[in-house]
């Protein structure tokens, strides 16, 4: 009785046949298994619904292990079969028939035994995937135990450090570890010891080899069945060409800061000096040198000779102190023109030490181990200079380093035609002032003897023809002593010496001396004057604002030749007088406004109108040097307005005074 | 009385001669010299009612020249007055103790006026 409940009520699926098969018994664990009830009696060899081999293909039922138990009479000791309910549910199984024979041996039936394993199966398949994964990962994935010794090491990991597994299993992980970065590994395990993870750690590594390599590194903890850590899983992921990567893009990035910073200074600066130090500094931090040198070449008499012009990374005292680098075997490729040298160690070749005094570096002089130098050749094909760099370690400059040496080298020599030809047009433009200045000087000497002689014949009676003569002589006289004037003052503006006398003065009562002047001497036009009536005292050179009032009025009569009228205001507006002189007269497009200023501008069209086109240039001068500002309004053919603000003195003139 | 004295020094011949002209129509004496070397033999054998010096001489300057004929005290009352085509006035006066200073070219009526008001500051 207790074998029969046993049997009925086991969790292990049990059921029997007959000799032919026939099911006779099962219990509750196998009708729950099979998710059906077979008909005793009437189903033969199982109560399975579907029976499948492991790898997946159909079994006939009469192949079933049970039945070749009963046809063979053999038992299985756990054939691995899988089953498949009514409702589609697929199980494996282990089955354990077993044939059953009475005393002469003569077979009655057999007992069946289902182990339902499922479960485990499918645990053992997602290892066998995981190991799969973790076999074929690029990354490296190993294990430890808490004292640091490899468990376990996957192909990765010998991709990444070079050792089999055998040749690390056992061993500790700080073969993997260069010694100055040891204490990482108590800090890893610490965290590890503490439960905790270290996600995307960026360190170094040893390879088999020595060699360092940079990688990420993840490290969990490895718990037993009770919760206890026994070690750690890492991860490690090579990220040397990452890093490559990212120092290659930094590095790109770089140069091309630097290469603009060239190319700006090179097209904005004229100044000789300014670009060689800027193409000095910028190569010598693309090239990585320790220190670098722009040479520019000067000829003397005896042919070639050379002279230090800007340095980069050294004291102007550490190569001064040996002179200038003379033309020996090793330069002289460069100051020739031959091409680019490049040396990973300069001592080692043969053109080296061949020369006195020295036979080589002089000592005190710089380590130079690694060495390039770039001749700089103009546009005409001459070697204007060269670009020297050194670093006391070998190997340091490499081929890429030429091409953009190169290049730069050619900008800079573009750059260096242009600041020559920037000077010699300098050199140009102040002689032409000299000669200005000179030509006006020697201009006024005859002025002064001619202007005598004729007053004096002025002063004598003669005929009214004479006198006539006399008359308008000196007044052509004048025009060309102001236009001498004129002159003078324009090579004084370039030269920065125009001279300023500044005082109080009475701007009303200086515009009616020229008004009166003008009066008694013009009859083309009548010049009428409104505004203020009354002392106005401002604060400048007298002299120079009558000068510019005379030439606004001047142009206001030469450029209406065919108006009657010219008309002068002065206003006060806060601080500022304002003068405005206009006419009727023919006018500036917007186009012509853009060119007054400018010396020796003359209006299109006007060229039946006599004038140098230095009187707006000299006038904005004198106003802008009295802190006024100069207004301009015209339109074609209906006028100009023009004029000018100058401070008045109750205006803060101090700042005017420090001036 | 005696004609007053006026020494010009100008290095050009054409601006000296008519200078000479038109202060003797002035009714003045004029004593003419190119240069500072030829100046200074004149003041050692007389002294003038008037100096007129132009600034830019062959041997010298009119202004450094004028400092120093104002720091003799034999020569210091001698009225002098400077001319140039170059400089303006104001700085020319600003520079040394020179009287007065009349700019190339000149008007004959300002020029007299200012040789006639030193002339009578003096006399």
């Amino acid at each position: 009785m207790i074998f029969e409940q046993l049997v009925k009520e086991s969790p292990l699926a049990i059921y029997t046949c007959d000799a032919s098969g026939r099911v006779t018994f099962f219990n509750a664990a196998a009708a729950t298994l099979w998710g059906r009830e077979p008909d005793l009696l009437k189903d033969y060899w199982c109560g399975s619904w579907k029976i499948f081999y492991p790898d997946g293909r159909p079994m006939e039922l009469d192949s079933c292990p049970m039945a070749l138990t009963l046809k063979n009479g053999k038992p299985f000791n756990g054939e691995e079969i899988v089953i498949q309910q009514p409702n589609g549910v697929l199980r494996s199984l282990l089955v354990y028939p077993s044939p059953v024979f009475d005393e002469k041996k003569i077979l009655l039936g057999a007992y069946n035994t289902l182990v339902d394993i499922t479960d485990k199966k499918s645990n053992d398949e997602k290892h066998e995937i995981l190991s799969a994964i973790v076999e074929s990962s690029d990354d490296a994935i190993l294990s430890k135990g808490l004292d640091g010794i490899i468990k376990s090491w996957n192909a990765g990991a010998q991709k990444i450090f070079g050792y089999t597994e055998e040749e690390v299993l056992g061993k500790h992980i700080t073969i993997l570890i260069p010694p100055a970065l040891i204490s990482e590994e108590e800090v890893i395990i610490s965290n590890i010891k503490a439960g905790k993870k270290i996600d995307h750690f960026h360190t170094v590594r040893l390879h088999k080899d020595g060699h360092e390599i940079e990688i990420s590194l993840t490290v969990s903890p490895i718990k037993d069945a009770f919760g206890n850590i026994t070690g750690a899983s890492k991860v490690a992921r090579d990220i040397s060409e990452l890093k490559k990567a990212e120092r290659l893009a930094y590095q790109f990035a770089k140069r091309q800061t630097l290469l603009n910073s060239i190319g700006i200074t090179i097209s904005e600066k004229l100044d000789v000096k300014e670009i060689l130090q800027k193409v000095t500094d910028a190569t010598t931090e693309i090239t990585g040198a320790a220190f670098g040198a722009f040479f520019y070449n000067t000829f003397d008499e005896t042919g070639e000779s050379f002279m230090l012009f800007t340095l980069s990374g050294a004291p102007r005292e550490v190569f001064e102190k040996f002179g200038m680098p003379r033309n020996t075997a090793i330069f002289h490729s460069t100051f020739s023109g031959e091409g680019i040298v490049r040396l990973d160690d300069v001592t080692k070749d043969p053109r080296y030490g061949k020369n006195a005094p020295h036979y080589g570096m002089p000592a005190g002089h710089l380590a130079v181990v690694s060495y390039l130098a770039v001749p700089v050749i103009s546009s005409s094909g001459d070697v204007i200079g060269g670009l020297f760099f050194g670093h006391p370690e070998a190997g340091i400059f490499k081929a890429e380093h030429e091409e953009i040496l190169a290049s730069v080298a050619s900008q800079a020599a573009v750059a260096l035609d242009n600041s020559k030809l920037f000077e010699e047009v300098m050199a140009l433009s102040e002689k032409k002032d000299e000669f200005i200045a000179l030509a006006s000087h020697e201009l006024k000497t005859p002025l002064t003897s001619l202007k005598g002689y004729l007053q004096m014949l002025q002063k004598e009676k003669g005929s009214k023809t004479s006198e006539f003569f006399v008359e308008k002589s000196l007044k052509q006289l004048d025009r060309l002593g102001s236009l001498v004037g004129d002159l003078l003052d324009v090579s004084k503006v370039e030269a920065g010496q125009l001279q300023f006398n500044f005082d109080f003065f009475d701007l009303h009562k200086t515009i009616e001396d020229i008004l009166e002047t003008f009066r008694y001497n013009t009859t083309s036009h009548i010049i009428s004057f409104t505004g203020v009536e009354e002392q106005l005292m401002v604060y400048g050179d007298q002299q120079r604002i009558e000068q510019v009032i005379i030439n606004l009025f001047n142009n206001a009569i030469k450029y209406s030749p065919h108006a009657q009228q010219v008309f002068v205001s002065l206003e006060v507006n806060k601080d500022q007088a304002i003068v405005i002189v206009k006419d009727n007269g023919i006018g500036l497009s917007k186009q012509q406004q853009k060119g007054i200023f400018k010396r020796f501008f003359r209006a299109e069209g006007v060229a039946h109108i006599a004038g140098l086109g230095l009187g707006l240039y000299i006038s904005k001068e004198i106003i802008d040097r009295h802190q006024g500002s100069f207004i301009v309004k015209s339109e074609v053919g209906v006028g100009s307005e023009f004029g000018f603000t100058i401070p008045l003195k109750t205006n803060d003139i101090q700042t005017i005074l420090t001036m | 009385m005696d004609k007053k004295k006026i020494y010009v020094v100008e290095d050009d011949n054409d601006i000296s001669e008519m200078i000479t002209i038109l202060l003797t129509e002035e009714d003045l004496q004029v004593s003419t010299s190119a240069n500072i070397s030829d100046f200074r033999k004149l003041l050692d054998k007389e002294l003038p009612d008037l100096i007129l010096m132009d600034i830019m001489l062959p041997d010298g300057n009119g202004i450094e020249e004028c400092k120093e004929l104002k720091e003799s005290n034999k020569l210091k009352s001698i009225p002098l007055i400077l001319m140039s085509a170059h400089a303006q006035s104001k700085f020319v006066i600003e520079e040394c103790p020179a009287d007065g200073f009349i700019p190339k070219p000149f008007d004959i009526y300002d020029f007299m006026a200012q040789i006639n008001h030193q002339l009578t500051k003096t006399s």
